[in-house]
C-alpha cells in the first residue's frame, strides 16, 4: 500500500489539479493558460482579452486603457480578471473602478479575439457582462 | 592481445553509465534551474531569497561531496508549494512541474533513493503532462482549426525570426497588429474589424498541418511514454518534442524539466549526452534571457 502511494501519489496529484482547471476552464472561464491544465498555446492568451466598462447603464461604452494608467492595486486586479474572470472577481472588481472613479454603478463587459472569424473580418467574442455598484461610505 | 583487451575494458567503461550517475546529472540540471528561477523571480524579502539561494547553491555545487539531505527536499518542495499556494491562478505549468519533481525527489531519498520508485513517478508526470498538453489541443477548437497558429503568424509572435529575414513578412505583420490595436478602440458588439492581412502564401495551410503534427507529436510522446518509457522511439519523440517547442515557441524553463525528466527515463548514453547537452543549452538560454522562463 504505502509502495503503491510513493508510486502513484504524485500522478494523482497531477491528474487533480489538471481536472480542477478544466472545471474553471469550462464553468468560469479560466484562462487554459493558467492553473496547471498544461494547455498552453492552445488558444490565444488571456492579453489578448479586453475590458470594456461604461456608467451607469446609458453611458458610452470605453476601453478600460482609456482610463489611463490606474493605480497599482487595480492594474494587478485587471491582469486578474483577464485571467480569471469569475463572477465575484469581477464584481470586487467593478466596485473598486467604481470607488476609483466614483461612479455610483458600471457595467463590465470581458471580450476576446474570435479566432476562427480570422478569414473574412475579424470578430471578438463577449465572454462575461456583470453589473458593479460603488460600496457606500 | 593485452592492448586490445584494455582497450575493449575502456570502451566498455566509457560506453556505461550508471544509472545513479545520471541521476545525479539530473538533480544538478533541477537544481541550476531552481537557482535561475529564484534569480528571475525574487520574492520581497532580500533575507528570504538569499537564505534560498544559499541552500540551493551549496547542494549544487557540493552534491557529489555530501549525502544529498531529505530535509533540503523538504524544503525545496515547500519553496515550490508556496510560491503555487500564493499564486495558483497566475504561476505557470512548468512551476507545477518544479513542485511535482520536488516531491519526486523526496520519495526517492525517503525510499533509500530507489531509483525505479523515481523514475515511475517522473514517467507518469512526463506523460501524463505531455497527454494533457496534446488532449487540450484536441478540444481546443482553435488549435487543431490551425486558427491559432495562424493568428499568432499574423501578428508575426510564431516564426518572429522571419521579420529579420523577409520586409514583406515585417511589412505585414506590422500592419496587422496596427489593426489589431486600432481595434482596441472601437466597442466589439456587433461589430466586424478589418481582416488581417496573410504574412505568406501557405500560411493557412502550413498552419493547419502545424496544428495536426505538433497534437500528433505531443499525444504519441505522452502515450508511449506511459507504455515505454525506456524504448529508442520514445526518446527520440521527447527529443523531438522539447526542440519543436523550443523552434516554435521558446519556453526554455518548462523545456528544462521536459529534458531533466528525459534524462530521469533513459539508459542510452547517447541520449543522456542529448539530454544533459540540452539542458546546458537550455539553463544557459535562461541566462542570457533567451526565452521564457
Amino acid at each position: 500500500m504505502k509502495i503503491l502511494f510513493l508510486k502513484y501519489g504524485i500522478a494523482c496529484l497531477l491528474l487533480a489539479v489538471t481536472f480542477l482547471h478544466l472545471y474553471f476552464v469550462r464553468t468560469k472561464n479560466l484562462s487554459v493558460w493558467k492553473g496547471g491544465g498544461f494547455g498552453m498555446y492552445s488558444t490565444a492568451h488571456h492579453n489578448h482579452r479586453e475590458i470594456w466598462i461604461r456608467a451607469g447603464k446609458l453611458g458610452a461604452w470605453m476601453p478600460i486603457d482609456s482610463l489611463g494608467i490606474l493605480p497599482n492595486s487595480l492594474e494587478i486586479h485587471k491582469s486578474d480578471v483577464l485571467r480569471r474572470p469569475f463572477k465575484k472577481n469581477l464584481e470586487k472588481f467593478g466596485e473598486k473602478l467604481c470607488n476609483f472613479k466614483n461612479y455610483n454603478s458600471i457595467e463590465l463587459e470581458i471580450w476576446q479575439p474570435d479566432l476562427a472569424s480570422n478569414s473574412g473580418g475579424f470578430q471578438k467574442n463577449r465572454l462575461h457582462t456583470i453589473q458593479s455598484h460603488a460600496t457606500k461610505p | 592481445m593485452p592492448l586490445n583487451r584494455d582497450l575493449y575494458k575502456y570502451r566498455v567503461a566509457f560506453s556505461s553509465v550508471k544509472p545513479e550517475r545520471t541521476i545525479e546529472l539530473a538533480i544538478q540540471l533541477f537544481l541550476g534551474f531552481a537557482i535561475l528561477y529564484l534569480v528571475r523571480n525574487q520574492t520581497p524579502s532580500v533575507l528570504f531569497n538569499f537564505l534560498c539561494l544559499l541552500a540551493i547553491t551549496s547542494q549544487f555545487i557540493l552534491s557529489k561531496k555530501i549525502k544529498q539531505s531529505i530535509l533540503f527536499w523538504f524544503c525545496m518542495c515547500l519553496f515550490f508549494a508556496f510560491k503555487l499556494l500564493t499564486t495558483y491562478f497566475q504561476a505557470a505549468n512548468h512551476l507545477f512541474i518544479a513542485f511535482y519533481l520536488s516531491l519526486a525527489f523526496i520519495v526517492f531519498f525517503i525510499t533509500r533513493q530507489n531509483g525505479s520508485i523515481l523514475r515511475k513517478n517522473v514517467q507518469l508526470i512526463l506523460g501524463l503532462a505531455l497527454l494533457f498538453s496534446g488532449i487540450q489541443k484536441i478540444v481546443s477548437s482553435d488549435y487543431y482549426s490551425g486558427a491559432y497558429f495562424y493568428y499568432m503568424l499574423q501578428r508575426g509572435d510564431f516564426l518572429w525570426p522571419l521579420k529579420y529575414l523577409s520586409v514583406s513578412f515585417q511589412e505585414i505583420t506590422s500592419y496587422n497588429m496596427k489593426v489589431l490595436e486600432s481595434s482596441r478602440s472601437i466597442y466589439p458588439g456587433g461589430a466586424t474589424f478589418e481582416a488581417l492581412k496573410t504574412p505568406f502564401s501557405g500560411a493557412k495551410t502550413m498552419s493547419y498541418y502545424l496544428s495536426v503534427v505538433s497534437i500528433a507529436l505531443e499525444l504519441g510522446a505522452g502515450i508511449i511514454i506511459l507504455v515505454k518509457p525506456k524504448s529508442f522511439i520514445t526518446h527520440l519523440l521527447i527529443l523531438a518534442t522539447i526542440w519543436g517547442v523550443f523552434f516554435t515557441r521558446q519556453e526554455v524553463g518548462f523545456l528544462t524539466l521536459l529534458t531533466v525528466m528525459g534524462l530521469l527515463l533513459t539508459e542510452n548514453k547517447y541520449f543522456i549526452w542529448f539530454y544533459t547537452a540540452t539542458g546546458i543549452i537550455f539553463l544557459s538560454l535562461i541566462l542570457v534571457r533567451i526565452g521564457f522562463l
